[in-house]
């Protein structure tokens, strides 16, 4: 039984190590990212300032927004690496795992996992598509301010357009779902960098990964959680 | 007195490789906490119906130390109890004290042979084989696996990564120079890409595994990996 495929040639190792970089810059842009969202509580001229500055980094030497592009590019670079090799390394783990013959089922392990931790960790792929949907409609929302995922949108006006959204309580009740997503997926990414990385041959470095994924990971997702329901509770508005 | 009981055991039969399996029911009696999986087999192949054939199952010393042995117990390969081999599992440790399901180790990489017998053998030696010589062998032993192939089993991706990783831990010190190294450390990694699926870090491989192998081992893989490729640029 083997189960190599078409794209046999990319080695597996390769493939982890590529989800490892593209992962590790996400992780690091969800920090980054949360630390200008959370200059929303500095009020709309500090937000609106800063939304400013990403658009004009590089300004008079390079035209506006070409930074802002650079990060951009990476980004959707990152992305696009990340979905292809976490879709041809979920091919291999399916045919690899287990089809016993006559259409039964695995059994379940009985008595076993049901730590929140624990199913957190098995839930990759899902929790990576939520993110994956939420983005998309993130970007659309706020970002491109396009319908449906944005109602009233006011180019340059960030801290407005931010706050109406999250007045939409379906809206902030996404958010809250994607934050639970990121949670379990940056907890468990960071252990899996570690892994794929050779890191985590050492018992320390392997041990202090599994806690800094959790720390991002919880911190990241608590940080812009407060926002959606400071926004409901309107100590924001 | 020994306090016994009746054990009803949902077994999985299967004639021959080709086969289409089954569950089969059967209720064994004079069952006592502390029967193993592996007598609780024997037990029941004593107590077969005229006419059934055994239920034929992977058998060793019986001691924890040989890797023949191996089913999966109520879904987990070995069994409930952690780090223990299946003839080193008791039925006091069964989640369920009257009904037990038994079925083979299950991975694409194992094929069943019949029952509970499963061909672990051919797919962890090509593994072996390719770290050429004996070395391969030598390494599994300093790790101290008993090459079970229950880490496989336990893996929902069907990764041998702890197996191949334990094999690439022990393995550097005993290769004679760098080049040698390099040469076999690939062809390990190469062969298990092959065969077995990736590693996603679950560790329930850790949980099942009777030498108690760390999550340490399976970064070896990506170590080796990363040396081998900063050397040959
Ligand atoms: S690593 Fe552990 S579970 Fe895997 S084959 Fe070796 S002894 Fe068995
Ligand atoms: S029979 Fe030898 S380890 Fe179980």
């Amino acid at each position: 039984m083997t189960i190599s495929d078409s794209a046999g040639a990319l080695k597996t190792a390769d493939l982890k190590l590529a989800m490892a970089a593209s992962g590790t810059v996400f992780s690091a842009f969800t920090v980054a990212h949360m630390a200008g969202n959370l200059q929303v509580y500095l009020g709309r001229d500090r937000f609106d300032g800063y939304a400013r500055f990403l658009r004009t980094m590089g300004v008079p030497v390079l035209p506006e927004s070409t930074v802002l592009w650079v990060f951009r590019s990476g980004l959707l670079a990152c992305a696009v690496t990340h979905v292809s090799c976490a879709s041809l390394l979920t091919v291999r783990a399916w045919r690899a795992g287990d089809r016993p013959a006559g259409g039964v089922r695995r059994s379940r392990p009985r008595g076993r996992r049901r730590r929140v931790w624990e199913i957190a960790k098995r839930s990759m792929r899902s929790t990576g598509v939520v993110l994956g949907l939420f983005t998309a409609h993130h970007i659309a929302d706020l970002t491109l301010g396009v319908r449906p995922a944005a109602t009233e949108h006011a180019k340059g006006a960030a801290y407005d357009n931010l706050v109406r959204s999250l007045q939409r309580p379906q809206v902030a009740g996404l958010y809250l779902a994607a934050m639970l997503a990121l949670a379990a997926h940056t907890s468990q990414g960071i252990v899996q960098v570690g892994n794929d990385t050779g890191l985590s041959g050492d018992r320390r470095v392997r041990e202090a990964l599994s806690i800094a994924g959790r720390v991002i990971g919880t911190g990241v997702a608590l940080g812009n959680a407060s926002i959606p329901l400071a926004v409901q509770t309107r100590l924001v508005r | 007195m020994k306090i016994t009981r009746t054990v009803s055991v949902e077994v999985w039969r299967q004639t021959d490789a080709e086969a289409h399996g089954r569950f089969v029911t059967y209720d064994v009696q004079g069952v006592s906490p502390e029967t193993t999986v592996l007598e609780l087999l024997d037990l029941l192949n004593e107590q077969l119906p005229d006419g059934d054939s055994p239920v034929t199952f992977d058998d060793g010393c019986r001691e924890g130390s040989c890797g023949k042995c191996g089913v999966t117990v109520d879904g987990v390969p070995h069994g409930p109890e952690y780090n223990r081999a299946s003839c080193q599992q008791h039925v006091r440790a069964f989640r369920d004290g009257d009904r037990v399901r038994l079925e083979p180790l299950r991975a694409s990489a194992f094929p069943v042979l019949s029952d509970l017998t499963v061909d672990k053998k051919k797919a962890l030696r090509t593994v072996v084989k390719a770290s050429r010589g004996p070395a391969g062998l030598k390494a599994l032993t300093n790790a101290g696996c008993i090459s079970c192939g229950a880490c496989v089993a336990a893996c929902p991706n069907g990764s041998a990564q702890l197996f191949v990783g334990s094999l690439l831990t022990e393995l550097p010190p005993l290769m004679k120079d760098d080049d040698e190294r390099r040469d076999r450390t690939a062809q390990v990694i190469e062969t298990a890409d092959e065969t077995f699926g990736p590693c996603s870090t679950y560790g329930d491989c850790t949980e099942v595994c009777p030498a108690g192998l760390p999550l340490e081992n399976l970064s070896a893989v990506a170590r080796e990996h990363l040396r081998n490729q900063r050397q040959t640029k």
